[in-house]
């Protein structure tokens, strides 16, 4: 796979998910974010927001996140969108890109969501062989994301940590550790989010996301959801912060894409993100206890019942 | 065991048409769970209607177009990851559906929200100059003109641009007022520009769009306006910055 030379490297600062109704804010007044992070699928197109683009990126470094490449389906991946994605990451040059650990096409259909493989031999073959056409196409690594999971696979043979790690070493990924994730699998599944964490290969880790989630109440118990709709939860900042111990400072994503808020309580998130960061490098102690899971529990989903489908439910997120 | 592809086809058909019978064995954990995806798909692919077509939801109330949203989704599924692209079918679905048959104006206002939809996600390029004009009168009616890629157009028997703008602009909506338009939709920057047009400016200005000579779409609004000038109709076009460029049919 030839290298070539991308926008300059992300920094190891938070950076934040750019979202529509923040464009013009961000051009106008310039917040001072480390980086900002884009969804690729939104700028496959040559409408008004690809021309904001091209003035944003004049004063932020990007990162690039794909969300629908489908990189686990059996069918391989969608060349169409692959050579969309291909358009979109030279046009703007990003200095990351990432595609989820996930599959996203099924019967030809999009589905919008993003939906968890097994962890056996036969995924790990597939997922490799569509990371390896991706990275062939655009010409460079890509991170891969871990997914926020609902449901196990009987099928599985190994964990996530061992699926990702064969993965960085079958195909020269990196890997993108989305903590929130790790946090709501962890809880619905039943693994401990720490030890999944210290399996990873850290010096794979380009990037990390941080997220809000919320909690559904089904018949078999609490489910935690993936929504990006509130504020980071203290166990996931308690997370972050092992993380930080383990692999040192990274480029850290502050998410949030549905419910979105004041670009200001975007930047406090990201302010929080660097401080903590800062803390933990100089081995402090001052963030340490505020950082301590409070009791705080999540927002309720009303998105979610378990039992059936609501089409007629308030409008949630993928 | 089933393989990848026999799995994802099975948890596909749940998401998409909620046929649980074939799942089991597959996972480690409650099959019930999957419905969490289900409404992840249904409802994320809801809002991004409801995000395309915002003046219908007004029209017909958030529940209802969720019921007609998921009618639509169902039937014809996005085909591919970019939600912008996602919608089309929709005002032509709205024509059929039984709830909506009676109130043709609600696929009306989709329609017209979709070519917004489609000028908003058109490509702007560099508009001609009008001094380019002579050239044309030189290649006479073989002349085919490009116009801007984000030109869109509308077609209702009301008039759905004051009810679009008092949505924009949060004000209540006026009651729809019965008046056949005909609406030219383009992008300039970040705003989006209507042009109201008589029977035969329409019928010229879609027939350049499609690619026709001059020629042709002279004769084809000629046949609706007598007086029909191709001359002050095209110049019209360049000077509101809709001609892009021109060939000459060989």
């Amino acid at each position: 796979m030839p290298a070539t030379l991308h926008q300059r490297a992300l920094a190891p600062v938070a950076g934040i998910g750019l979202r529509s109704p923040h464009v013009r804010e961000v051009l106008s007044s310039r917040p001072s974010a480390g980086w900002l992070e884009i969804h690729a699928e939104n700028y496959m197109n040559e409408g008004a927001a690809t021309a904001a683009l091209e003035k944003v990126r004049e004063n932020y470094t990007l990162s690039m996140h794909g969300v629908g490449l489908s990189l686990g389906s059996a069918v391989g991946v969608d060349r169409a969108h692959l050579r969309r994605l291909k358009y979109v990451c030279d046009r703007y040059s990003p200095a990351m890109v990432s595609e989820h650990l996930a599959w996203c096409i099924g019967d030809g259909v999009y589905l919008n969501d993003l939906l968890p493989v097994p962890h056996d031999e036969e995924a790990l073959r597939i997922v490799a062989e569509n990371i390896e056409i991706t990275q062939d196409v655009l010409k460079r690594p890509i991170l891969i994301e871990n997914l926020s999971a609902y449901v196990g696979f009987a099928k599985s043979t190994m964990d996530e940590p061992e699926f990702l790690s064969a993965l960085v070493k079958r195909t020269g990924c990196g890997l993108l550790l989305d903590i929130n994730n790790v946090y709501v699998s962890a809880h619905n599944l039943g693994f401990d989010a720490e030890a999944y964490i210290a399996k990873l290969p850290g010096e794979a880790i380009g990037e990390i996301h941080l997220a809000g989630h919320a909690e559904n109440a089904t018949t078999d118990g609490p489910v935690l959801i993936d929504n990006h709709g509130s504020c980071v939860a203290p166990q996931v900042w308690a997370l972050y912060a092992s993380a930080l111990r383990r692999f040192g400072r990274k480029p850290t994503l502050i998410e949030w894409d549905s419910d979105l808020p004041a670009f200001t309580t975007l930047m406090g998130e990201a302010m929080w993100a660097d401080l903590l960061a800062s803390s933990v490098a100089e081995d402090g102690e001052v963030l340490r206890d505020l950082l301590a899971p409070r009791d705080v529990r999540p927002a309720l989903c009303d998105h979610h019942p378990a039992s059936a489908l609501d089409p007629y439910g308030e409008p949630a997120h993928a | 065991m089933l393989n990848l592809q026999q799995t994802q086809d099975r948890v596909a058909a749940v998401l998409l048409r909620g046929e649980l019978n074939d799942i089991a064995g597959i996972f480690s954990t409650p099959p019930s769970r999957l419905n969490i995806y289900r409404n992840n798909t249904m409802i994320s692919l809801t809002n991004a209607l409801k995000a395309t077509f915002p003046v219908t939801v007004q029209l017909v109330d958030e529940n209802f177009f969720a019921y007609a949203a998921h009618a639509f989704i169902t039937a014809e599924p996005p085909r591919e990851a970019r939600l912008s692209e996602f919608g089309g079918g929709l005002p032509r679905f709205l024509a059929r559906f039984p709830a909506c048959r009676a109130y043709p104006v609600i696929a009306e206002m989709a329609a017209f929200e979709w070519a917004i939809t489609r000028a908003l996600h058109g490509a702007e390029t560099y508009p001609a100059p009008a001094a380019l004009l002579e050239r044309l009168r030189e290649g006479g009616g073989k002349m085919r003109v490009s116009l801007q890629p984000n030109l869109n157009f509308a077609f209702s028997r009301w008039n759905l641009v004051n009810v679009w703008l008092d949505h924009k602009t949060n004000a209540n909506l006026r009651p729809l007022e019965r008046r056949i338009t005909r609406i030219a939709v383009s992008r300039r920057g970040d705003d989006i520009d209507f042009v109201n047009l008589d029977p035969a400016r329409f019928i010229f200005w879609r027939s350049l769009a499609a690619g026709r000579t001059i020629e042709h779409a002279m004769l084809r609004a000629a046949s609706r306006d007598p007086l029909f000038d191709p001359v002050s109709e095209t110049l019209l076009l360049f000077r509101a910055g809709l001609v892009t460029g021109f060939d000459i049919e060989n």
